[in-house]
């Protein structure tokens, strides 16, 4: 039995209207402040490629990296101080407290919105949904692919912004960058299309062969629309390294012990790729995993229901703690550990009610708290930025060297620095002229400047 | 095999003599005069003399059926058959006057008619969302006879059903084979957003009914919009507007008035062709001043008004762990008065919750829109008229026959049905209509032009599809019908946007997901995943195998995504690497058409072959250097020849377009 999920109206990604003030919303606790000049960025650099695993639906924080112990916490949640400050429930994630030294926790997150549609499209563009700009507004993903693209080498086969188990409807894509800066996106839980198995191969190349041969003859030839059949043609030609590509397939291909180590679950299948892909070194800059089901408005802790706080936490154990340790121990071509170039950040698109369960005994969204996990690329492990109140309701120690909470914008600056890109930057080639900067200094709260979380790093 | 065909046992006539097309020609009467006069006397739905049935009109010696008797309908429901389609015969002339006349007139070239390949392939698409098999193919491009495509088009549309052998006594066109039902059943699906939600399979066969029987178009609309019921499970037709519920922050919370600007957003929308979201948060002017002249000029507090329709709609979640709703009329559910402290019980003394008067209140809180103004006057008033309800009448029965009785009704439908066999529609998006930018002998000023191509056609399409009460497949059969439809998609020279724009060639596109989906099944004979083809879904799939593939094709998922007609690098390595593709393809899959090509005996010669899986695959026969190089190919590697060859078909571009 399903645990009950309530439906807010999933809105058309192209019809959502602007600014949402619900009413239900507390008073904003921060002072917006005044926009400071621009002098411009120094982003520090460091990491080759990030990955943005997204807990899709809300995690709670309760219940995840930010524990508090009430009469709501189920016993086998099996709370234990892992470090002083610092307890971690290992009835759910025993694996990721063992590993505490390789990344840090931030608690003073918060979240802007309050509803799925909308919260998936902020964590992804780092802006606020707007129904007239949608079309022409690119995720952070695609910014980084467009930004990368210099960097990229000849023998890359690997397309730069890679998305894993978001459905399409919930995928930013690129926007007015080019073409190239598009994410692929690839259903894990379906079959992974590029790999062709060795004892395939030469039947592919055939097979690949006499099309090329009958297509030549063909009637249905130029003179029929050039649009849409050239754009065929091109994605067929985008197809081929990947599937040509001897060194593609082993990306590709999961095997199954490695599959195991990884929890046997879809994120991490999704996690195991994303190793791969990193190992492989071929050109990927941004990778996005969406683990979906954190959404438990109703029988959080029911066992017996398919989805459920021990279920997405043990398959987030499993998968993170394998990733955590593959990009610790392997190296790239180049000899260098994977975990060292790579940025990881794990967060949702808001937090979750806090104190006590609800009436349907799960928790509903919040976006006054939430948490996130970060690693790699110089990421300081084994630390906490920021607190919250004993049921985190609230955030009462922001953490960092700027007196509020943190926001994605935060993480996204963050980000982009990482990678060596400087966030201050904007774009004024737009479809609708409007510019739109790398991170906007307009928040729905007002003007706000957001920054860098230089403590993660020292 | 043989796709089933509609057998209305349930239908059967008990008197010998009734089931007759009736020769319904247009009425002088109102149509909502007309219908109240049926309601009001049924009597009349029993005479004979057919002088004074308004539902009637005499047999005229036009009539291509000889002795063709009047319906009959003592105690038989009320039947909503159309007229007999052959009595519109030679209506896709306006088409083409237009279509033609304004490519002369500009001295544009056009194209020549599309061969019977291309227009068999064609018309199977647009009309089944299916490929025809390769026996239909060859019989159809051996007939001599010259309508032979005219007969096609009605043996598709169920037209044929005089001829069907042994069926003297169904004259319907429910006879319409199921291919036709699957996938317009689905298209409107799309359109009704019947994603999941408890009663997705009674909405689904409530729209699978209304298009079976023809029930016509306009019926169905105020149907959905004044239904009502008890319980959604058993009410198919409550399914259009239960989806617009929406929900609060908690679990329990009905957001009254956002439901009633979703419906609003929707129905206008859909219905007349206006996209009113940019408005419903603020005033055209500042925002869409470059974008529709009409919505520049449009205040947000409009859009409230069209809201207040339904102001008094209660849509009821009655179970919280379910989707289980209620759909009446009565004073909107507020719990956030209640549990807010300011009452603990319905009473209908208490202006919080009593029934009267508005039920669409500006101080309500919003979850999807910026807060709405307090101090503005809302009432009920129709957007593009400023009519208001009658006293007395139910807002939203009231709303239903404005939209009904507007222009932009049969407007916004004719284009919508066209845009699905032509491609783009005479207004394009075909649901962000600019109200001023319509009139040609009123044009807007410069340097804003008229937005559809051909306002004539379109103002001549919609009346004749009004007085055909407004008959969707009747529609369907005359755009098929008209020379523009049937043109090729090739033309010598430089095309302009200007050539597509009027439709100078027939324009392409990429096949839907579904359409892939069922191609794929279809050409090999290979079904599976349990599920034989994705039009024949309720909802979209939601086995992972199967939605993914879906997905990648772009597939809608009813809720925020639209269909995406775009091709990915995604899509070419499913067609070729997927093991979907290859299994089908494969010699030993049981009922593929490679093996069953393999393994029949005598053996097939190989051109035959090869023929066999061109049309299966491509709907056509090979070009002879197509055959030399595929008898060759089979030659030197025999059945994996044969597997490559149909496995080539699948990857080349033509397979995955509609042209």
């Amino acid at each position: 039995m399903n645990p009950y999920i309530p439906r807010l109206s999933r809105r058309d990604m192209f019809r959502l209207g602007a600014v949402t003030v619900s009413s239900y919303c507390l008073a904003p606790t921060l002072v917006p402040r005044q926009v400071q000049a621009d002098a411009g960025v120094q982003p520090r650099g460091g990491a080759d490629v990030c990955i943005f695993l997204m807990l899709k639906g809300g995690p709670s924080q309760l219940e995840t990296f930010d524990l508090k112990e009430g009469p709501w916490t189920p016993p086998d949640l099996a709370p234990e101080t892992v470090t002083p400050g610092f307890r971690m429930p290992m009835g759910l994630l025993p694996k990721l407290a063992a590993r505490h030294e390789q990344y840090t926790i931030i608690r003073s997150m918060e979240a802007w919105e309050a509803e799925h549609a909308r919260g998936v499209y902020y964590i992804q563009a780092g802006r606020l949904f707007s129904p007239a700009r949608v079309r022409e507004i690119p995720s952070v993903g695609a910014i980084v692919a467009f930004e990368t693209a210099q960097r990229r080498r000849d023998n890359d086969y690997l397309p730069p912004y890679l998305s894993l188990d978001l459905p399409s409807a919930d995928l930013v894509g690129a926007g007015c960058l080019a073409g190239e800066a598009a994410p692929m996106a690839i259903a894990t839980t379906g079959e992974l299309p590029f790999v062709v198995p060795e004892n395939e191969r030469d039947t592919f190349q055939r097979r690949r062969n006499f099309l090329k041969q009958i297509d030549g003859n063909d009637e249905f030839d130029k003179r029929h629309q050039q649009g849409l059949f050239a754009e065929i043609e091109h994605q067929y030609r985008l197809a081929d390294p990947l599937l040509n590509n001897r060194a593609a397939a082993p990306v590709f291909q999961l095997a199954d012990k490695d599959r195991t180590r990884y929890g046997k679950c879809g994120v991490g299948d999704a996690c195991l790729l994303a190793k791969n892909v990193i190992q492989a070194d071929a050109g990927t800059r941004f990778i996005l995993i969406s683990h979906d089901g954190w959404d438990l408005h109703a029988n959080a802790f029911d066992k017996s229901a398919d989805n459920n706080q021990y279920t997405l936490c043990r398959d987030l154990d499993a998968a993170l703690s394998a990733l955590l340790d593959d990009l610790h121990t392997q190296q790239d071509p180049q000899g260098r550990r994977l975990i060292d170039r790579t940025f990881l950040a794990c967060m949702g698109e808001f937090g979750r009610t806090p104190g006590a369960l609800t009436l349907n005994k799960g928790r509903d969204h919040y976006r006054f708290a939430s948490v996130g996990l970060f690693a790699g690329a110089g990421v300081q492990g084994g630390r906490i930025i920021g607190a919250t109140d004993d049921t985190a309701a609230n955030v009462v120690d922001p953490g960092w060297r700027h007196n509020r909470s943190i926001y994605p914008e935060d993480i996204f600056a963050t980000l982009y620095s990482t990678m060596g890109i400087d966030w201050s930057k904007k774009v004024t080639e737009t479809t609708s002229g409007r510019p739109f900067d790398y991170v906007e200094n307009i928040s729905p709260n007002g003007f706000m400047k957001f920054d860098e979380i230089k403590e993660l790093f020292s | 095999m043989s796709d089933d065909s509609a057998r209305p046992d349930d239908m059967v006539a008990d008197k010998p003599d009734d089931m007759v097309a009736d020769n319904r020609r247009p009425t002088t009467l109102p149509l909502i005069a007309f219908l109240l006069a049926i309601l009001a006397n049924p009597a009349l739905l029993k005479s004979e003399d057919t002088s004074t049935n308004p539902l009637v009109t005499p047999a005229t010696a036009d009539t291509a059926l000889a002795g063709e008797r009047l319906s009959q309908l003592s105690d038989a429901p009320v039947r909503l058959a159309p007229a007999h389609p052959s009595q519109t015969d030679g209506q896709e002339a306006i088409i083409d006057r237009h279509i033609f006349g304004q490519l002369a007139a500009r001295g544009i070239p056009h194209a020549q008619p599309c061969t019977d390949a291309e227009f068999v392939r064609r018309l199977y698409l647009d009309l089944w969302g299916r490929l025809p098999e390769p026996q239909q193919t060859r019989d159809f491009l051996a007939d001599p006879a010259k309508d032979k495509r005219n007969r096609l088009v009605d043996q598709l549309l169920g037209f044929d059903y005089l001829e069907k052998p042994g069926h003297v006594d169904y004259k319907g066109p429910w006879l319409v084979e199921k291919p036709f039902l699957d996938k317009w059943t689905y298209l409107f699906g799309d359109l009704f957003r019947n994603g999941q939600q408890g009663n997705s399979q009674q909405f689904r066969d409530y729209i699978y009914t209304f298009l079976r029987f023809n029930i016509p178009y306009d019926y169905v609309v105020r149907d959905m919009l004044t239904a009502t019921a008890l319980t959604g499970q058993s009410s198919g037709v409550a399914g259009f507007l239960t989806r617009h519920e929406v929900d609060g922050l908690r679990c329990a919370d009905v957001m009254h008035e956002d439901m009633c600007d979703e419906i609003a957003l929707h129905t206008t929308r859909l219905f007349l062709g206006v996209n009113l979201e940019c408005v419903s948060c603020h005033d055209g002017n500042g925002h869409v001043d470059d974008l529709n002249l009409y919505l520049s000029k449009r205040k947000r507090v409009e859009f409230w008004r069209q809201a207040a329709f339904f102001g008094n709609l209660r849509i009821f979640r009655a179970s919280l762990a379910g989707q289980e709703f209620t759909l009446l009329d009565g004073p909107p559910l507020r719990p956030e008065n209640i549990w807010r402290g300011k009452i603990d019980k319905y009473d209908s003394n208490n202006p919080l919750t009593r029934f009267g008067g508005l039920g669409y209140r500006l101080d309500a809180p919003s979850v999807l829109r910026v807060t709405r103004d307090p101090k503005a006057q809302v009432y009920p008033e129709f957007y593009l008229t400023k009519q208001r309800p009658p006293e007395g009448v139910n807002p939203r029965h009231a709303y239903a026959q404005m939209i009904l009785e507007h222009p932009q009704f049969a407007k916004t439908t004719v284009n919508l049905i066209w845009s699905k066999f032509m491609v783009t529609g005479i207004v394009e998006p075909i649901f962000d209509w600019d109200l001023d930018r319509q009139d040609p002998a009123n044009p807007p000023p410069k340097p804003w032009t008229i937005q559809p191509s051909h306002p004539k056609l379109l103002a001549e399409l919609a009346e004749w599809f009004h007085d055909t009460r407004y008959d969707l497949r009747l529609l369907m059969r005359t755009i098929v019908r008209s020379r523009a439809y049937q043109m090729s998609s090739r033309l010598e020279g430089e095309p302009t946007p200007e050539w597509d724009r009027l439709y100078a060639r027939k324009l392409v596109r990429r096949l839907t997901a579904e359409e892939v989906y069922d191609a794929l099944a279809k050409s090999t004979n290979v079904f599976g995943h349990g599920m034989q083809f994705a039009l024949e879904q309720v909802v979209p799939s939601s086995t992972p195998s199967i939605k993914s593939f879906l997905d990648a094709f772009g597939q809608s998922n009813r809720g925020t995504k639209l269909a995406d007609l775009r091709v990915t690098a995604v899509q070419a390595a499913l067609l070729m690497n997927s093991q979907l593709v290859k299994s089908k393809i494969s010699a030993s899959t049981k009922d593929s058409l490679v093996h069953r090509l393999t393994q029949e005996q005598p053996p097939h010669p190989i051109e035959d072959t090869v023929e066999e899986i061109f049309l299966a695959t491509l709907i056509r026969f090979p070009t002879d250097q197509e055959q030399t190089d595929a008898v060759a190919h089979i030659r030197a590697h025999g059945t994996q020849g044969i597997e490559d060859l149909q496995w080539s078909l699948i990857n080349k571009a033509e397979f995955l377009v509609n042209y």
